[in-house]
């Protein structure tokens, strides 16, 4: 997500350039008003923790990777203004000492993840966390901030240089979606564990927990997923096709033919709803598992 | 013949800013913007092989965007976004291998950058290391205990480094404060903007500018 010099239009750097210039002497007067010395360390601890874990990627699809943006956990940590400040400052030391992302093109990578991700993420944060769902609104902000980010990111490249194609823009939000799922579980698994130890967790709703995010992870999955999954044959099959062995049918009619709901009709519809539907299956016999085997065995 | 880390980065800024101004199609315009970098490569004391490997590094990304072009049959397109990437990083690099990464910031201060943002940078890479080390302890601490040799990617782990990497800062921070820290960071060397500096910031504006817009 950090875009390197030489892809940006002028026009484009200079526009987003004054919009991040803006945000962030605002919001480093605020963020200087609401922070006392004692706070400093911890802004630079946390920038550096998140330069760390920014430093992580993992698979998030066919020859793709993905990596933690820690927005959402500098905004639930910090408050929004100093989280602008101390991610605009973890995207300059990133860009000046490891040329991740362009000096020039800061101004949008600034406005990108500094501005409008850490404001996605603690606009629903702040919302829920009102109501007592801090957790769910963590993840959803963190959901929304690297999905936000992204959307940006693409159009910045897609406005300057014109080559980014209506499949091309499904596929990278596919892809950003998984991403963007799996930094709202770091983040609140991440959070949890920080609360723990600073032994100030008071008590969180135990509906919150990992399973939960891992199951909400899973439905995201299946219904983003028919977007980027590849209609290649898998191997059996293209083996089958190869030699020429015919398949004898099946046994029984099989109640979702190719992973496909054939009642339904478009073409996303099917495939989501036969995933749904296989999901909540086997979720349902791994609970009825899980209830039936004998203590010692669980 | 050292400049002041302000001139650098003005000029800096105004050779990307001038490249990105550049549209697919002037190659002859390109390639003499290229011609810049290569032979400030060429007279610096850095390693040259290592720089031109190490700004290859934008490529992965670059690559994605170029071959996208490439699909749409836009060679000429794909190989333009390829060489601007390829020369901006490598401008970048060549400034950063002749200027502290601290000097450009209090460049970036001086030019009217937030001082709070300088600062919070500042602390960033002095904890950079604190938590470099922190980790270390841990992952020694869990391969003694019998751990497997992974890297630290457990949430709970990384919870618990930041607190750790935390308490460790806070007590770095109380020593700063007990020695006198008001703030910020004592500069030991003061920037001194010279007439060398406004002759060169002259010299390389007018440089750039009449190669960009004369052709």
């Amino acid at each position: 997500m950090h875009i390197p010099d030489g892809i940006l239009s002028a026009p484009i750097l200079a526009g987003f350039g004054a919009a991040s210039g803006l945000s962030i002497l605002y919001s480093a007067k605020k963020a200087e008003a609401s922070t006392t010395a004692n706070r400093i360390p911890l802004l630079g601890v946390l920038g550096a923790f998140v330069f760390a874990a920014q430093m992580v990627n993992f698979p998030v699809g066919p020859g793709a990777s993905g990596h933690l943006l820690g927005g959402a956990l500098l905004a639930a940590t910090i408050g929004p203004w100093a989280a602008t400040i101390t991610m605009t400052a973890i995207l300059m030391v990133q860009a000046l000492v490891f040329q991740d992302g362009g000096l020039l093109a800061l101004a949008a990578n600034v406005f990108n993840m500094a501005v409008l991700g850490i404001w996605a993420a603690w606009l629903p944060f702040r919302a829920l966390s009102r109501s007592g769902h801090a957790r769910v609104g963590l993840f959803l902000g963190a959901m929304l901030s690297v999905l936000l980010s992204a959307i940006l990111a693409l159009a910045q490249v897609s406005w300057s240089i014109g080559v980014m194609s209506q499949g091309l823009w499904v596929f990278c939000l596919g892809l950003f979606s998984v991403t963007g799922a799996i930094e709202g579980a770091i983040t609140v698994a991440a959070w949890a564990a920080i609360e723990q130890l600073e032994g100030r967790s008071g008590g969180a709703k135990p509906i919150f927990r990992a399973r939960y995010w891992i199951l909400g992870t899973a439905v995201l999955l299946v219904l983003t997923g028919v977007f980027f999954a590849s209609s290649a044959p898998d191997v059996l099959e293209y083996f089958q096709n190869q030699t020429g062995i015919k398949n004898s049918g099946a046994a029984f009619p099989a109640l979702m033919p190719d992973y496909e709901w054939k009642q339904l009709n478009g073409e996303w519809l099917p495939k989501a709803a036969a995933g749904l539907a296989g999901l909540l299956c086997v979720y349902g016999l791994s609970v009825l598992i899980a209830k039936l085997a004998p203590k010692g065995q669980q | 013949m050292k400049l002041d880390p302000r001139c650098v980065l003005i000029l800096l800024l105004f050779y990307l800013g001038t490249l990105s101004s550049i549209r697919p199609g002037h190659n002859l315009l390109l390639a003499l913007m290229c011609l810049l970098p290569i032979f400030l490569l060429l007279v610096s004391p850095v390693a040259k092989g290592e720089l031109l490997a190490q700004a290859a590094y934008v490529l992965p990304f670059s690559f994605a965007i170029a071959a996208v072009a490439l699909l749409r049959g836009n060679t000429a397109q794909a190989v333009f976004f390829l060489l601007r990437s390829y020369i901006s990083i490598l401008s970048v690099l060549i400034v950063t291998k002749l200027v502290t990464t601290l000097d450009l910031l209090r460049a970036m201060e001086r030019l009217g950058a937030p001082r709070f943002l300088i600062v919070v940078a500042e602390f960033l890479m002095r904890y950079l290391e604190v938590l470099r080390a922190e980790a270390d302890a841990m992952r020694l601490a869990a391969l003694c205990r019998g751990a497997a040799h992974s890297k630290l990617i457990a949430s709970s782990s990384l919870g618990m480094l930041f607190v750790r990497s935390l308490e460790r800062s806070t007590s770095i921070h109380n020593a700063m404060l007990a020695r006198g820290f008001r703030g910020s960071l004592p500069r030991l060397y003061p920037m001194k903007w010279e007439v060398l500096d406004s002759g060169a910031l002259l010299v390389g504006v007018v440089s750039i500018g009449v190669l960009r817009w004369s052709l």
